[in-house]
């Protein structure tokens, strides 16, 4: 089996990274920028020249610090930067001519055949203005191919943002309506162009963004083909849940009467502190169940399904809670909280996974 | 070629994105018959009088699945079945249709008698629950269904009309666009898809826009790359692109500059003829399609307004002013209608449900 992983590349999520300033290393995440270090005092920096001068081979230990766990602090933080650096990337800022700038997530998209669904009445809008979305996303650069990855929720944010603004530009946004904010009016341009990412499409990208890389270092198969199944044949190995930590990607199956799966990648786990049961407990009562000791708090990154409601879902950060005595799972929506015995909402969870270069 | 009829298309994605690979030997097979039997050989017709009329002859099709997030039902489509005879006098319509079974989504296809309303067999398709994706079509002797899930799996499976699966094939998966089309012509079947054929990865895998042939048997018989990725931008969209007539295939394309043409290929697959068509349209899914009427290709690039008659040697495309498709009872919210014999019948929206209706051929 290959690594999933070959050596280093310009990350294009990095804005700073510069391709000709990073250096090809073997190393999958390139580290910027070091964590704070423990608190130490003369006498355990003393201890440690001394444990160096005896050939000691752990002299960090000699000063009571853990270097595996300074490592992993390391390594968690370049990914948790760089998955807030895709994130900020697929929230982009557009400029309208009358109205000033606005932030906009991008909105979920489900490729699928025109029909009187609700999904299927947005698709029929989405093939009536497929000829004008030629026209401008060639305008703005992208070939035929990319503007086919666009409706299938598969390009890039940088294309989204691009053919987004180019809309905008050629005056396609609708005029305020009374009704709907300029960041709603936005989307639901979007949607009615095709525009947006599904989870395996933002998911995927957000992987590789974690580690500096391209597709072509990866097991990955092209965006369109790519929906994050068999990962066990692509370089990933399956972990424990309970050992998940920021870049993992989690696969969760269809709930049992809906043919969609959904995948996320874990940009931060951590048991919960105090502080944040309490506050989880103040905004939802019910979650007073929850056993503190026991209890993980994960931040998740995905595009979330929408229900064909360009105002909702999309890219996003969410919060898992996860009870690991009573296996009890809380997700945070807008509109409170769900409880229930699967990760998220009634999907099962299939798997969490990593890298089997990364231990 | 009888192209498949799809209606009420309905996603439920709210909660849920893309799907994940259900390993295709956990599917189970389930051939379920519903009491009255009928006998495997079909009496000849006859041209009995139709029963009495109900008013209207429409026949409840509840939703047997439903999104749990828009509450709407999941695909269903319809073929003509057995022309009317004493025994259906006015005749029998197949059903596609998704259903929950053992607490899972399948796919099912019924043969349902339009007189009495009541499903005559029905058959539980053995592939993964999210496959849940169904086109079919018929021939004079068999059902052929191309069934996909969202970015995943492509499956072929041939049925006799007695619903009694001959052929069950994974051919690969398919890219976010899904599949394109399945045509047959009894003879011969074929399969058009954007994806990956062989998801096992030997040296036949093929990556791009591709094409599979099927013998009358259902036996494989051929595969070809059509495109490769970075030229069926302008292909994969299309979705009534296929026609098989007289054993010989036929695809409408656009090649990557969006320029159309037609093109024949043998039953090996292997291209005997083209011929470009006008114009050239940038839009990825301007709903161009090829179909066969009257012993002749009709490619319509322009919804009605812009067809081409072209005869099956492609010797010419002639500008064709097509006549509006009639609609079902004049109603706008039902499917293609399908003709048997003397009756007609299309899926229509009752309310949140489908109503199976039908009425007397004009």
């Amino acid at each position: 089996m290959t690594s999933p992983i070959a050596p280093h590349r310009p990350d294009p999520w990095i804005p700073h990274e510069a391709p000709s300033a990073t250096p090809a290393t073997n190393s999958p995440v390139a580290v910027r920028e070091l964590p704070e270090l423990p608190d130490t005092n003369a006498a355990a920096v003393a201890n440690a020249v001394q444990a160096a001068k005896a050939g000691t081979a752990r002299p960090l230990v000699a000063m009571g610090i853990n270097a595996s766990v300074i490592q992993t602090s390391i390594r968690d933080t370049a990914i948790e930067r760089r998955l807030d650096a895709f994130l900020q990337s697929a929230t982009p800022t557009f400029h309208t001519p009358a109205e000033g700038d606005v932030k906009v997530g991008i909105p979920f998209r489900l490729p699928t055949a025109p029909s009187s669904s609700s999904y299927g009445i947005i698709e029929a809008n989405v093939r009536d203005n497929s000829a004008d979305l030629a026209v401008i996303a060639k305008r703005v650069g992208l070939e035929p191919r990319d503007v086919g990855l666009l409706n299938d929720g598969r390009a890039t944010p940088e294309q989204v943002r691009r053919v987004t603004q180019g809309l905008i530009d050629a005056g396609r946004l609708p005029p305020p309506d009374g009704v709907l904010a300029l960041a709603g009016r936005v989307r639901t341009m979007m949607c009615n162009y095709g525009i947006g990412l599904d989870c395996a499409g933002y998911t995927q990208q957000a992987f590789m963004a974690s580690r500096g890389v391209r597709r072509s270092q990866t097991e990955l198969v092209p965006p369109d083909r790519e929906n994050l199944s068999g990962l066990s044949q692509k370089g990933f190995s399956r972990i424990d849940m309970a050992d998940a930590r920021p870049g993992d990607v989690i696969v969760l199956k269809p709930p049992p009467h809906e043919p969609f799966g959904h995948t996320a990648i874990v940009h931060d786990a951590r048991y919960a502190t105090a502080d944040e049961w309490r506050a989880l407990v103040a905004k939802h009562p019910d979650a007073r169940d929850l056993n503190l000791s026991h209890l993980k708090r994960l931040e998740v990154d995905s595009s979330w399904g929408s229900g064909a409601d360009p105002l909702i879902g999309g890219v996003d950060r969410r919060t898992w809670w996860h009870d690991e005595s009573s296996d009890k799972w809380v997700t945070e929506t807008k509109d409170g909280i769900l409880v229930s015995h699967q990760p998220y909402w009634n999907h099962p969870l299939e798997g969490a996974y990593r890298p089997r270069t990364e231990p | 070629m009888r192209p498949s009829l799809h209606y009420a298309l309905a996603l439920c994605a709210a909660l849920a994105c893309s799907r994940q690979a259900t390993d295709p030997s956990t599917a189970k097979p389930v051939a379920v018959v519903l009491a009255p039997a009928v006998a495997a050989a079909p009496p000849p017709p006859v041209a009995s009088a139709l029963p009495p009329p109900r008013d209207p002859h429409s026949i409840l099709l509840p939703r047997r699945s439903v999104s749990s997030d828009s509450g709407e039902a999941s695909p269903m489509s319809i073929l003509p079945g057995r022309e009317p005879d004493a025994l259906h006098p006015a005749g029998t319509v197949f059903v596609g249709e998704v259903v929950v079974e053992d607490n899972e989504l399948a796919s099912t296809i019924g043969e349902w008698d339009l007189a009495t309303g009541g499903v005559l067999r029905r058959v539980r398709l053995s592939v993964p629950p999210t496959a849940a994706w169904a086109r079919i079509v018929r021939s004079d002797h068999a059902i052929h269904v191309m069934a996909s899930e969202y970015n995943g799996g492509l499956y072929y499976l041939q049925l006799t009309l007695q619903l009694d699966v001959l052929a069950n094939e994974q051919l690969g998966t398919v890219s976010v666009s899904g599949p394109n089309a399945i045509a047959t012509d009894g003879h011969v079947t074929a399969i058009l898809a954007d994806g990956t054929t062989d998801p096992r990865g030997n040296e036949r895998r093929l990556d791009g826009l591709f094409i599979a042939s099927f013998d009358a048997s259902g036996r494989l018989a051929g595969e070809r790359l059509l495109m490769v990725p970075d030229e069926s931008a302008y292909s994969t969209r299309l979705s009534r692109n296929l026609v098989v007539a007289a054993g010989r295939i036929f695809v409408l394309l656009r090649d990557k500059n969006a320029r159309a043409r037609v093109e024949e290929l043998a039953p090996d697959l292997k291209t005997v003829r083209r011929i470009e068509l006008p114009p050239r349209v940038e839009a990825l899914d301007p709903g161009f399609e090829l179909t066969f009427e009257g012993g002749h290709l009709v490619a319509d690039l322009g919804k009605g307004e812009l067809a081409f008659d072209i005869p099956l040697d492609l010797s010419r495309a002639s500008r064709l002013v097509r006549p509006q498709p009639s609609r079902f009872q004049g109603r706008n919210d039902c499917s293609e209608p399908v003709r048997i014999g003397q009756v007609q019948a299309a899926l229509c929206a009752c309310g949140k449900d489908t109503c199976l209706e039908w009425t007397s051929a004009p």
